[in-house]
């Protein structure tokens, strides 16, 4: 009994070495699951500005994460965060010292800004680095924003906005007053835009749910999708090479003027008698009774697709 | 040279630039056409006589010492500017970190990969590409009408930009590593031009 025991425990041990040598040996082939501890230095910059009406505040970002509310205070708050992350600390610290920025009033404008100066004999970076803003500022504020390679979120504002952006994401949420954007590669979602919206997309994925007010959306390349409110007065979409698509809840609460070279025209079924197609071109005119805001759309080579409430039937 | 003319872009000028140009040989003309029409005026006949008389009237020579002589201030006014100058100084100087509220905060993140440990992309241009390339260069020397189609102008410039935008990365990823926002980007650009140079091989193929 004893002796079976022992022979048991000896077969049990060579098993856990064996099954301890294949683990072993399976680590090395899969580096990517392994665990990495990265350290986060991160230099807090932290400044209230007061605002007067009518003043530009301009911010210029860089590789930076950007989120800006409207609030009803007459301040310009600003935490900036600037960030670095290696592995090992001291890289980290010594890293971290190359954001620099600037967050001051200058001649009646609100400048800010940050950049990266990396020293000649400091080489290539080791560190990542990023820098992220958290701006409240009030909402009828006048704001220009420039940043690349990063994401803006814009919320709660009714003033006069302009972005320019390439790469990362652009989020717009409540907002009104004067937009203006331009996206080089950079997607944009948006929600409840109702004021006076002028995009220009090139190669950027377009999101635009419930968009009111008067808007004219240029796009070259990529994709726009508009889910167009009854709020809306007129949309106007000059777009080349861009896959569009028009969903709205009821089709006729719109007038619609389409025109698609190279590439079709898509409408419910019940309206198939309104498209006509010659040469290469098709146009698709529905004028319902009444007043209605009218979409206006000109597309080539990428097609148009209008859904009303009744496409999800017809499918 | 005569391959290279049909590859180089075309461009069309200003809808307006021949109103503008003739605009400006008509004004030409025109003011030639007025000169004679202006009228002329003859000075004064005194005018003369008069600047002459100013010429000779010497300027009086006024003279002046050399130094004007110490007035004897109290010392307490001197101490007073140096310490009004310190106190200027030191406000200008701890200004910034007054109104700035800077911390540093540390932090320690999981993540699954090491930056930089993963391979590089390969080089902007890999030989699938190269081989594209030709292939609408050496189609575009052959087929010059089909070359000059409006389409295809349109894609080769898109395709001439892409390569631009992605040359501008890599020189951002030569400063910046492998950052995961610049890799993003790099795909993009990748997948842009890969679609196309797709269509543009499609439409000289067709």
């Amino acid at each position: 009994m004893k002796q079976l025991l022992v022979t048991a425990h000896r077969v049990g041990m060579a098993l856990v070495r064996r099954l301890g040598l294949a683990v072993f040996l399976l680590f090395p082939a899969m580096p990517g699951i392994a665990q990495v501890s990265m350290q986060v230095v991160t230099k807090v910059v932290e400044k209230d500005l007061p605002y007067t009406d009518g003043q530009r505040i301009r911010l210029v970002a860089q590789k930076a994460d950007v989120v800006v509310k409207g609030w009803n205070r007459p301040t310009v708050s600003i935490r900036l965060r600037l960030v670095a992350r290696h592995p090992d600390r001291a890289v980290a610290e010594r890293e971290v010292a190359y954001h620099q920025y600037v967050l001051q009033a200058e001649n009646g404008r609100i400048e800010l800004s940050n950049q990266f100066i990396i020293p000649q004999r400091a080489g290539k970076l080791q560190s990542q680095l990023k820098a992220i803003y958290e701006i409240s500022l009030p909402n009828k504020a006048l704001l220009i924003l420039k940043n690349s390679f990063g994401d803006i979120r814009l919320t709660d504002l009714a003033g006069d906005v302009s972005v320019n952006f390439e790469f990362g994401k652009l989020t717009l949420e409540d907002i009104g007053g004067k937009l203006t954007v331009v996206s080089n590669y950079g997607d944009i979602d948006g929600r409840n835009l109702d004021g006076t919206l002028t995009l220009k997309a090139e190669k950027a994925d377009v999101s635009l749910r419930e968009l009111g007010g008067t808007a004219v959306l240029q796009s070259r390349y990529g994709k726009l999708t508009v889910f167009p409110a009854t709020t809306s007065h007129a949309l106007t979409i000059e777009a080349a090479r861009t896959e569009i698509l028009i969903a709205t809840k009821r089709i006729s609460d719109f007038k619609f003027d389409v025109i698609s070279t190279f590439a079709d025209i898509r409408v419910p079924d019940w309206l198939a008698d309104q498209l006509s197609k010659y040469n290469g071109k098709q146009v698709f005119t529905y004028q319902p009774a009444g007043r209605k805001p009218e979409i206006t759309i000109q597309n080539s080579y990428s097609t148009v697709v209008i859904q009303g409430e009744k496409t999800l039937v017809d499918r | 040279m005569n391959d290279s003319i049909p590859q180089l872009p075309e461009y069309d000028p200003h809808p307006d630039l021949w109103a503008r140009i003739e605009a400006d040989l008509q004004a030409d003309e025109l003011l030639s056409r007025r000169l004679p029409d202006l009228p002329s005026y003859e000075p004064k006949a005194s005018l003369w006589h008069a600047i002459e008389q100013n010429l000779n009237t010497p300027e009086p020579t006024r003279v002046r010492p050399l130094r004007t002589q110490r007035t004897s201030r109290p010392l307490w006014a001197g101490l007073a500017a140096a310490a009004v100058v310190v106190l200027i100084g030191s406000w200008l100087l701890l200004r910034p970190e007054a109104t700035d509220d800077v911390r540093i905060e540390y932090a320690v993140e999981q993540t699954d990969a090491l930056p930089g440990q993963e391979p590089l992309a390969p080089a902007s241009e890999s030989l699938a590409d190269k081989r594209a390339e030709e292939f609408i260069a050496r189609q575009c020397a052959e087929q010059q009408l089909a070359c000059q189609r409006p389409e295809v102008h349109e894609l080769r410039n898109q395709l001439a930009s892409l390569t631009a935008e992605q040359q501008r990365i890599e020189r951002e990823q030569q400063i910046f590593g492998n950052d995961p926002v610049l890799v993003q980007a790099q795909v993009r650009i990748e997948n842009q031009r890969a679609e196309v140079t797709k269509e543009l091989i499609t439409l000289l193929r067709s």
